[in-house]
């Protein structure tokens, strides 16, 4: 590994951040093929509680790639432990104290949010996406934004994934407590959309945060990082419904899990790049001055 | 390298973050009233009611102008009712009250009338009958349990005829749903 | 991978692990509680609290055994319940002996109430009304002695079970031949349809009655009063066997409770008919049909044969020597000249003609005989001919498609009937291809598409219940029904799914016409499809399933 130095704001510095956002698409798809594959063998074996605990593993699992190959790098200047599986944990808190309750309980969002396509589409920005987004941002903004361990741009990318992460891990295992365990085939395929799509959203709202760190932005910054996570959101999960949606024929409707799939890494995958792609332009541009 | 002390823009950004967010939800709990209150006009045998959006029009059957109902995933499906009864030239809205809860005690398991009171309603005088009831599905190879639904009735008198306005809801959306149904029964007109 | 970070990595599967409590927010999930069936206290205490010879233990396995049957009826999907009787569960695998007027109505020659399904309560407390838990299939039926023997198959969600994992409370078989006048009889039952708990009667036996062409011991009296769900209930000797049936509602008549009986040929027409004069079996002491007639029914239900009633509708008519039978089916391949070639247990799709064999003796030339053909059970094809052949020999019946084209796959079933208005001489089965759709058939017009399937999640493929699943009608597309605010008007069918998913459109679809089907849940999107056209090439009973997202 190049040594890294403390005054670098290089992005070859972070190389990292990037291989382990890779590294989590890249295992989350072979992961879910492979349980895919296996979960007709498995499910008969799996009922009631172990199903669910099963399920609740199976949740962890995104998580756990990317801080395994985060924990694991061999850095001579790591971001401590403590404060990404703090971030982590604070993303999980936020989610089940506040986004859940906010989005289910107090906007009943599920109740009306099918009414009709483009409401779909605008509840899922609004309400959605704008509570879930604000949510990372603030367990990042709130906490180590300021602290000496957020040194680099690239710092909030990774603190925001890994609340974005943790917000995931949550929403997973709601779903699959509140199903009372789920088909591990089915399952471990929305799980990993989830995980996907909040890490890439994270991604885009750490970005704004990092420069809103070590640059001086103007005051619509920030909102801006903000709302365009909340937009991509709500448009993921609409898209989404649009794309998995085959009707119904003459062979049933049997909707198509996997299309989800590729669109969540696709759009994990775009988002990446562009990500760094914005922040070797922003290195560039410092060099320059 | 920047200092851990909050400088002013800093706390503009953060209070902006929050304020847009707030916006956003703002701006969604409008759509969701709006969404929740979607009514066309339904203009038919005799009445014209602003019918919720999205519910199932239900093949009005008997004395019935309008029967609408809400696909309920969780149980009961909320329930509009218009109802047109011929009624003799001196009967009361009492006496109608009671016709209707010997109909209902007849057809509907566990039926008790909770409360039945003169109210005024749209400056029209109305007698407001609330009751519960048990909703079970009549298939004893559907294994679900049985609901307890809440239901209210509006009698007016309209010369020769009753104009029944009924209300059910499941337990726990009776209370939720209430405001949506007097916005309906207000728009009903006869 | 060196030590110490190894040592970090456990480390940091252990804080996980912490993790995963704290974000599960302590919502450990819940195991589900399973609950058994109360078991049947069949030995419960020697109480010598005795009643006119029967202990209280006794009393407690007759009441345990005795359940309570629902003929159900299909509205809309539902099945609900059209009447109530009464049963006695002779075997602890679920063999349950009760009337032919309440396990098959059609026995008796009421197809119209026939139920399309049997459900069976079971009494888990004395105290309170029984528990419908199973679904009942007739394995037996005498529509003339007006006894069944029905088994238990299913429960009542629809779950196949194990009989031999039943173990339920059962009655002894008693001998009704060693019923004497002045005996003792308990008689158990469920007198009223819905809510109401088991009931005793009980009273002496008062006599017997005899009835043609049975014998002398058709029905014992009592003078014990009997309502009208008791039929078919149980009616025990003080041994805490079953002696009969409580039989009340008249053969022939309809659904009057009736003392009085058609038990004789009283105006000589040849005919068991309401037209002859009923013989009262005794004011109002009831009868009870002798479980000694029910042994050939019990027989045949266990051992899976086909029963056949000896009393065929009273006197059998003389048109036809009554003494025709076939046998030994056998299914053969036939080459292009229509000579046999190969014995067959099953055909591969793609043959134009099947031909069954058989083996026949005591018909008369000249005589009027018929076949009748089923595919996957409905009706394909019916015939009456003209018997041309010998006395006895071998014959056989074929079907093909007039246009050379392939028979379409499932399993094709023929029956043989002889004109003396009896059911089938015989039957053969037989598969070709695999069983489902293909080819083209040159079935009759006429027979809908009945539409069935399961709706699920489509991401936790778990079944969704109470989903509105609907058909519009012809010519009606999602988005003009939507646009008018979903009037039931444009529905030209629709149900909901049950516990586990399942529906069935009760209305047939007609082929060729163009629907629209789709299903609807609250939190979901709808699922819909236009322009669905099913043609002569698919089945009957046509799957259909339904996905459903978030």
């Amino acid at each position: 590994m190049p040594k890294s130095s403390k005054k670098s704001t290089a992005p070859q510095g972070r190389a990292h951040v990037w291989r382990d956002e890779f590294i989590l698409i890249l295992s989350l798809i072979v992961f879910t093929g492979v349980i895919y594959a296996l979960s007709d063998t498995l499910s008969p074996m799996l009922q009631g509680p172990v199903l669910v605990w099963a399920g609740v593993l199976l949740a962890l699992v995104p998580a756990f790639i990317w801080l395994a190959f985060f924990y694991m790098q061999d850095r001579a200047e790591p971001e401590p432990k403590s404060y990404v599986f703090g971030i982590f944990i604070l993303g999980c808190l936020l989610a089940a104290a506040v986004g859940t309750p906010l989005i289910d309980s107090i906007f009943r969002v599920s109740k009306w949010m099918y009414a009709d396509s483009i409401t779909t589409l605008l509840a899922g920005i609004l309400v959605i996406g704008f509570t879930q987004e604000y949510l990372k941002y603030a367990a990042v903004r709130f906490s180590v934004y300021h602290s000496d361990e957020f040194n680099e741009a690239t710092d909030g990318i990774v603190y925001a994934t890994a609340a974005g992460l943790g917000y995931a891990t949550v929403l997973n295992m709601q779903f699959v407590i509140s199903n009372g365990g789920v088909d591990l085939g089915a399952g471990v395929i929305r799980m990993a959309v989830v995980a996907l799509a909040h890490a890439s959203f994270a991604g885009i709202v750490g970005y704004f945060l990092g420069r809103a760190k070590f640059e001086s932005e103007p005051i619509w910054w920030m909102p801006l990082g903000v709302t365009i996570a909340a937009v991509m959101n709500g448009t993921f999960n609409w898209l989404r419904g649009q794309v998995v949606q085959t009707g119904v024929n003459l062979t049933g409707a049997s909707t198509n899990p996997w299309l989800g799939l590729v669109l969540a890494a696709f759009v994990a995958l775009i988002t990446m790049g562009v990500l760094v792609w914005l922040m070797r332009r922003d290195a560039g541009v410092k060099h320059e001055k | 390298m920047k200092n851990n002390n909050l400088s002013l823009g800093d706390r503009f950004a953060e209070i902006s973050v929050f304020i847009i967010t707030a916006i956003a939800l703002l701006i969604g709990w409008n759509l969701k009233s709006n969404v929740e209150n979607r009514a066309y006009l339904f203009e038919a045998n005799g009445i014209s009611v602003q019918a919720p959006d999205g519910w199932r029009q239900i093949q009005t059957s008997g004395d019935e102008a309008f029967h609408s109902a809400e696909l309920s995933s969780d149980g009961f499906g909320t329930t509009y009712i218009v109802r047109n009864i011929p009624i003799p030239a001196d009967a009361s809205a009492g006496g109608i009250a009671s016709l209707l809860t010997l109909e209902r005690g007849q057809k509907m398991t566990a039926f008790r009338v909770l409360d039945q009171r003169e109210v005024n309603v749209n400056d029209k005088i109305a007698y407001e009958l609330s009751y519960v009831f048990v909703e079970s599905n009549p298939d004893l190879t559907h294994a679900s349990a049985p609901k307890v639904v809440y239901g209210v009735d509006y009698i007016y008198i309209n010369g020769n005829q009753a104009v029944v306005v009924t209300y059910w809801a499941e337990e726990g959306k009776y209370e939720i749903d209430l405001d949506r149904f007097h916005r309906f029964l207000q728009s009903v007109k006869f | 991978m060196k030590p110490h970070k190894l040592n970090r990595f456990v480390y940091m599967l252990i804080v996980l692990a912490l993790a995963t409590l704290a974000c599960s927010g302590g919502a450990a999930p819940v195991a589900p509680v399973s609950t058994e069936p109360l078991e049947a206290p069949s030995d419960a205490g020697n109480s010598s609290d005795t009643n006119n010879g029967l202990s209280q233990s006794e009393r407690t396995n007759l009441i345990s055994a005795t359940v309570q049957i629902y003929g159900l009826f299909e509205q809309n999907g539902d099945l609900v319940p059209g009447y109530v009787g009464s049963g006695t569960i002779i075997s602890p695998t679920g063999l349950i002996l009760t009337n032919a007027h309440v396990a098959s109505p059609a026995s008796q020659g009421d197809a119209q109430n026939e139920p399309d399904a049997l459900a069976i309560g079971i009494v888990e407390s004395e105290d309170r009304p029984a528990v419908f838990s199973y679904l009942a299939e007739v394995k037996a039926v005498d529509g003339f002695l007006d006894m069944a023997v029905i088994q238990i198959v299913s429960t009542i969600d629809g779950d196949s079970l194990n009989s031999n994992d039943l173990n339920l409370s059962y009655v002894k078989i008693g001998d009704s031949n060693q019923v004497h006048v002045g005996d003792h009889v308990s008689i158990f039952g469920f007198p009223a349809i819905g809510g109401e708990t088991i009931t005793y009667t009980d009273g002496n036996v008062s006599g017997f009655t005899a009835e043609d062409p049975i014998g002398d011991r058709a029905w014992i009296k009592t003078d014990a009063t009997i309502s009208g769900g008791n039929s078919g209930g149980l009616a025990s000797n003080d041994a805490a066997e079953i002696i009969g049936i409580p039989t009340i509602a008249s053969s022939g008549a309809n659904t009057d409770i009736t003392d009085c009986r058609v038990v004789q040929d009283t105006n000589g027409d040849g005919q068991l008919t309401e037209k002859d004069t009923c013989i009262p079996i005794g004011g109002f002491i009831n009868g009870i049909r002798p479980v000694n007639l029910a042994l050939p029914l019990i027989k045949s239900a266990q051992g899976g044969q086909a029963y056949v009633s000896p009393y065929n509708s009273g006197v059998a008519t003389a048109d036809s020597g009554g003494n025709e039978s076939i046998r030994n089916f056998q299914w053969y391949l036939t080459d292009s000249d229509g000579n046999f070639t190969d014995p067959v247990d099953s055909y591969e799709n793609g043959v134009n003609i099947i031909v069954a064999s058989f083996d026949f003796s005591g018909f008369t030339k000249g005589q009027g005989w018929s076949d009748i053909w089923y595919l996957n059970g409905e009706n394909l094809y019916e015939g009456s001919y003209t018997w041309e052949g010998e006395s006895s020999g071998s014959s056989y019946d074929y079907l093909n498609t007039t246009d050379g084209s392939n028979l379409p796959e499932g399993t094709y079933t023929v029956e043989i009937y002889v004109d003396n208005g009896r059911g089938a001489l015989g039957s053969a089965s037989v598969d070709v291809g695999s069983g489902g759709s293909g080819g083209v058939p040159s079935k009759p017009k006429g027979s809908g598409v009945t539409l069935f399937g399961n709706i699920y999640d489509a991401d936790t493929n778990k079944p969704l219940a109470d989903v509105y699943v609907f058909v519009l009608v012809p010519g009606v597309t999602y988005e003009e029904w939507s646009d008018n605010n979903f009037p039931d008007a444009d529905v030209y069918s629709y149900t909901f799914t049950d516990a586990n998913g399942n529906y069935q459109i009760s209305d047939e679809l007609e082929r060729g016409k163009t629907y629209t089907v789709g299903s609807s849940i609250s939190e979901y999107y709808d699922q819909a499809g236009n322009d669905l056209v099913w043609t002569d090439a698919d089945p009957d009973n046509y799957e259909l399933n339904i996905g459903m997202s978030k």
